[in-house]
């Protein structure tokens, strides 16, 4: 069962804790953190990202453009927006919720980008010639004209833990604050917020407040 | 005080010790090495009710959430008509189960889908979800693989590409294959993905 492994780790925890507490007495507990963290995005933000070369860029005739990224690229496009708090949001072409959601996401970005507010769509389609095109005109027809990156790792697997996505659904959002500091993700499943308008506009609001 | 405080950390952590069952790094609510939970009545594509135990003789039993609408479900129905045709002599058995409430993946859908995919495995409907809810399915498609105690071996991705021709990790058929002949499975869980399952 599921709730062993929870419990162990709790045991374990309890363990540390008591023993930290009787030699140093107790303090804050540290926060619990997303189970499945072992992503390099949320960390690497806060480490040394040199920013690299952008792999390939296309570039559509209404200025939207379209880069392939990896979650190192990633983390150093994070690290350059230092001061302004980003949203990334996951999609693919072939998500019909993403595709739903995209328009709100594009507006909300505008909206917010006076306040500091940076949008980068990061496309899990295939990265090969077909797919680029198809991304690229969906992010034209949608007037995108923000960060648009498309995974190096295309639509399988790897997409998904380079970049730590819970659940492995998209939609997915992921939002940073103005120190490069990963607050929340949305999605459908613990421990994300709910992949909704209200919960990812209140923490933008949150996020956006801090200075 | 404190030192009921260590009693009791202790005792918790031997006794959850002693299952002896791995974590699961994605799922939320089974791991590997524990039950599979049962399903009883699920209506197929066939129009004839099954349940887990209507498997029992098949010595491995693959589960796989899918559904119809979602792109990333349908890339994998050849791979799982492949796996039927490929090991059913060998006593391995392929069930799915369609836990996702579009309007797309209806029962009337269902059949027509299964009929026009010609899906040589059984193909239910779970339409209280509650099957989807026990097995932790976050995604279609989701795959589950059983040992003859029906207990999970593996659970994920079906493999690592979304895209046949760039795959490298054949995962289920992997562990399929160790279970046929007795070994241990290397890679026992891996992250699903694909189209977001929506619980009510």
């Amino acid at each position: 069962m599921k709730y062993s492994s929870y419990f162990r780790r709790l045991a374990l925890f309890g363990m540390l804790s008591i023993f930290a507490c009787g030699f140093v007495g107790c303090e804050n507990q540290t926060e619990q953190k997303d189970e499945t963290v072992p992503t390099n995005l949320e960390v690497a933000v806060t480490e040394e990202a040199p920013i690299e070369a952008p792999v390939s860029t296309e570039k559509s005739t209404t200025g939207v453009s379209l880069e392939v990224c990896n979650e190192k690229s990633l983390a150093a496009l994070i690290a350059k927006h230092a001061g302004k708090v980003v949203l990334v949001d996951y999609w693919a072409t072939w998500c019909i919720p993403c595709r739903k959601a995209f328009p709100h996401i594009v507006e909300l970005g505008k909206k917010h980008a006076e306040d500091g507010l940076v949008l980068v769509t990061v496309s899990l389609d295939e990265n090969d010639e077909d797919s680029k095109q198809a991304v690229l005109k969906f992010l034209t027809d949608q007037k995108s004209t923000g960060e648009n990156l498309l995974s190096e790792y295309g639509g399988g697997e790897q997409s998904y833990n380079a970049f730590n996505i819970t659940g492995g659904a998209i939609p997915h959002g992921k939002l940073f604050g103005r120190d490069g500091k990963f607050i929340h993700s949305f999605g459908f499943f613990e421990p994300d917020l709910p992949y909704e308008p209200d919960s990812i506009i209140n923490e933008i609001s949150k996020a956006l407040e801090k200075n | 005080m404190q030192g009921l405080w260590h009693f009791n950390a202790l005792i918790v952590l031997l006794v959850s010790m002693e299952t002896g069952v791995e974590a699961a790094k994605f799922n939320r609510k089974v791991d590997i090495g524990g039950q599979a939970p049962a399903f009883d009545n699920l209506q197929g594509t066939d129009l004839k009710k099954h349940s887990l135990d209507d498997y029992k003789k098949s010595k491995v039993l693959v589960v796989a959430f899918i559904c119809n609408h979602c792109p990333v479900a349908q890339a994998y129905e050849s791979r799982l008509k492949n796996l039927v045709e490929t090991y059913q002599a060998k006593g391995v058995s392929l069930v799915a189960i369609n836990c996702s409430r579009f309007s797309a993946d209806s029962f009337e859908k269902m059949k027509a889908r299964a009929k026009k995919q010609n899906f040589n495995f059984d193909y239910l409907d779970d339409p209280s979800q509650t099957t989807g809810k026990k097995y932790g399915a976050t995604v279609t498609p989701h795959l589950f693989v059983l040992d003859k105690d029906r207990k999970i071996a593996y659970m994920g991705a079906f493999d690592d590409n979304m895209n046949a021709k760039k795959v490298e990790e054949h995962y289920v058929i992997d562990a399929v294959d160790a279970l046929l002949a007795g070994q241990e499975i290397d890679v026992t869980e891996s992250r699903q993905f694909g189209c977001a399952l929506l619980f009510d």
